[in-house]
């Protein structure tokens, strides 16, 4: 990893088209902002990642009866019906 | 002449061209696999099959949202569906990925995470949904049908 020592306001570019800018530091956080083209995702670390995690584990789905699951679903929504 | 896939699940499967998906960023954690089948069994309703093309072991259980979570509802920039060139937003078609256990009762969809599908032209994407509120985990099966501990 790259680390750069930023002081408020100063910036890295990344590519010739991303920038990342210290906006504010309060105490032990960091603002920080991104300028980067419309298409390219920006996302806290541990959002991408718990999303990245829940793929993982659903691919590992290994057996499964989805008739099974279908009919779970029908009897929970038909006694929530009652 | 339809391609014929070898799968773990399902055996032998003749998809279409049309039929199949295209995820020109993959899914997150598998950037590199980018054709898949949405495979439907009414038995099965209103889950179904995203098969991966290219790696005939992989599969997903998906299933529609808005029958696990009525007023699920989700709100998606212009730039974040431009991958998928999906000029009107009405048309998407949106899944879930589930996570399926042994004990179905522990079932979960990951509401964070959803897929769009542009039935015009067939790509896809996952977003990833800014809302702090949606949970990755929604335990569709219990009571009362609600986020993790």
């Amino acid at each position: 990893m790259l680390v750069l020592t930023r002081k408020i306001d100063e910036s890295i570019i990344i590519g010739d088209n991303i920038e990342i800018k210290v906006v504010e530091v309060k105490g032990d956080t960091v603002r920080l902002g991104v300028s980067a083209p419309k298409e390219v995702r920006i996302h806290r670390r541990e959002v991408y990642e718990a999303i990245l995690k829940e793929n993982l584990a659903a691919a590992q789905s290994g057996k499964t009866d989805l008739t099974r699951l279908a009919s779970a679903l029908k009897n929970l929504k038909e006694t929530r019906k009652k | 002449m339809c391609p014929v896939y070898h799968t773990l699940r399902f055996g032998s499967i003749e998809i279409k061209e049309p039929d199949s998906l295209e995820f020109p960023e993959g899914l997150l954690g598998f950037p590199q696999l980018k054709h898949y089948a949405l495979l439907e069994d009414s038995e099965q309703a209103p889950f179904l099959w995203l098969q991966s093309l290219e790696n005939t072991d992989l599969s997903f259980v998906l299933v529609d949202p808005s029958v696990i979570k009525p007023d699920y509802q989700i709100r998606v920039g212009k730039e974040e569906v431009q991958s998928i060139e999906l000029d009107d937003p009405t048309e998407a078609r949106v899944f879930v990925i589930c996570v399926v256990p042994q004990e179905i009762s522990n079932s979960s969809a990951n509401l964070k995470g959803p897929i769009i599908i542009n039935p015009k032209n067939r790509k896809a994407r996952q977003i990833v949904l800014a809302d702090e509120n949606l949970p990755t985990r929604f335990f569709f099966l219990q009571d009362p049908g609600g986020e993790s501990q």
